[in-house]
C-alpha cells in the first residue's frame, strides 16, 4: 500500500486510482489539493508537492461593498423577472379574452368543457382546435374521429390562445393556405359521414 | 361607428381604434393595416359576436373588428 502523508507534505503514490481510494477512505489527514495534484498529474510513480500556489486556491472573501453590489444585482434581476412574469400573465389574459370574443356560444361551451372547439372549414370539413401550440388541430371524419393532425403556428412566439384564434380564422376563411402551410400527419382513413 | 384593429403579437394583442366618421383616425388605422400587411400579416374582418371571419386585403373602415394575424409556419 502506498503511503499517503498529511496535508501539505509530499505525497507519493503509484497511481491516480490509489490516490482516489485514499481520498474517499476514512483518512482525515489528506488535503484536497494534495490529492488533486497527484490525480491530475502522471500516474507512473509521480511525486508531487502539494504546496504549489495554484492548487492552494481559496476563494477571496467579498468586501462589504462587493456584497452589497452583488445583492443589488440579484434584486434588479429578480425585479426584471417579476416584471416579465406579470407581462406574460397580462398577455395571456388579453389573448384569452380575444379568443372568447372570436368564438361563438357553442364553441365557448366546448372550450370551457375541454379546452377545444370545433371549426367548420371553407371546404365543409370539420376540425377540432385544441389548446396548444403545435400539432393541436385535428381533422375529423363524419363520425367525429381524428383522421389527420396539423401543425401550424405563428413564426414568433405568442400566447397559445392567439395561436388558436389565427388557426380558426384561417380554417374558416383561408383553408387552402392553412393546408398548404401546415405539416400534416395522417392518423387513419376517414369514416364516411 | 367605432371599429377596432387587433394586432396579435408577442405581448398579446394591441388595439387600434377608429371612428369611421373621423378621417384622421381612419387614416391612422389604415396606415397600421398597410404596414402590417407589408410585414406578412393577414387581415381578417370578424363580427363582434364571434362569427366567421373573412380575409380582407384592404383596410375596411366600416368593419367592426379586424384581426391582424401573424405570418404562420408549419410546425
Amino acid at each position: 500500500m502506498p503511503t499517503v502523508l498529511s496535508s501539505g507534505a509530499t505525497i507519493t503514490t503509484s497511481s491516480a486510482t490509489t490516490v482516489w481510494i485514499s481520498w474517499v477512505s476514512a483518512s482525515t489527514d489528506i488535503s484536497a489539493s494534495g490529492v488533486w495534484s497527484v490525480w491530475n498529474g502522471s500516474t507512473a510513480g509521480t511525486t508531487t508537492n502539494s504546496n504549489s500556489p495554484h492548487i492552494n486556491y481559496q476563494p477571496r472573501q467579498l468586501t462589504a461593498a462587493e456584497r452589497e453590489a452583488q445583492e443589488r444585482r440579484h434584486a434588479e434581476q429578480q425585479t426584471r423577472l417579476n416584471k416579465q412574469r406579470e407581462e406574460e400573465a397580462a398577455a395571456k389574459e388579453r389573448a384569452l379574452t380575444l379568443l372568447r370574443e372570436s368564438i361563438d356560444a357553442e364553441q365557448q361551451a366546448q372550450f370551457d368543457r375541454d379546452k377545444s372547439f370545433i371549426v367548420q372549414g371553407q371546404s365543409g370539413k370539420r376540425y377540432r382546435v385544441r389548446h396548444g401550440w403545435s400539432g393541436n388541430v385535428d381533422e375529423l371524419d363524419g363520425a367525429g374521429g381524428v383522421v389527420a393532425r396539423y401543425c401550424i403556428h405563428p413564426q414568433i412566439s405568442v400566447p397559445v390562445e392567439d395561436n388558436m384564434v389565427i388557426q380558426k380564422l384561417m380554417l374558416e376563411a383561408d383553408e387552402k393556405r392553412f393546408l398548404s402551410i401546415a405539416n400534416k400527419m395522417v392518423v387513419r382513413q376517414p369514416v364516411p359521414a | 361607428m367605432t371599429g377596432e384593429l387587433r394586432v396579435l403579437g408577442k405581448e398579446g394583442d394591441t388595439k387600434v381604434i377608429w371612428d369611421a366618421a373621423k378621417e384622421d383616425e381612419v387614416t391612422a388605422a389604415r396606415a397600421t393595416f398597410d404596414t402590417l400587411k407589408k410585414k406578412g400579416y393577414f387581415g381578417y374582418k370578424v363580427e363582434k359576436d364571434g362569427g366567421k371571419g373573412e380575409i380582407i386585403h384592404q383596410f375596411d373602415p366600416e368593419a367592426e373588428k379586424i384581426i391582424m394575424a401573424l405570418p404562420m409556419r408549419g410546425g
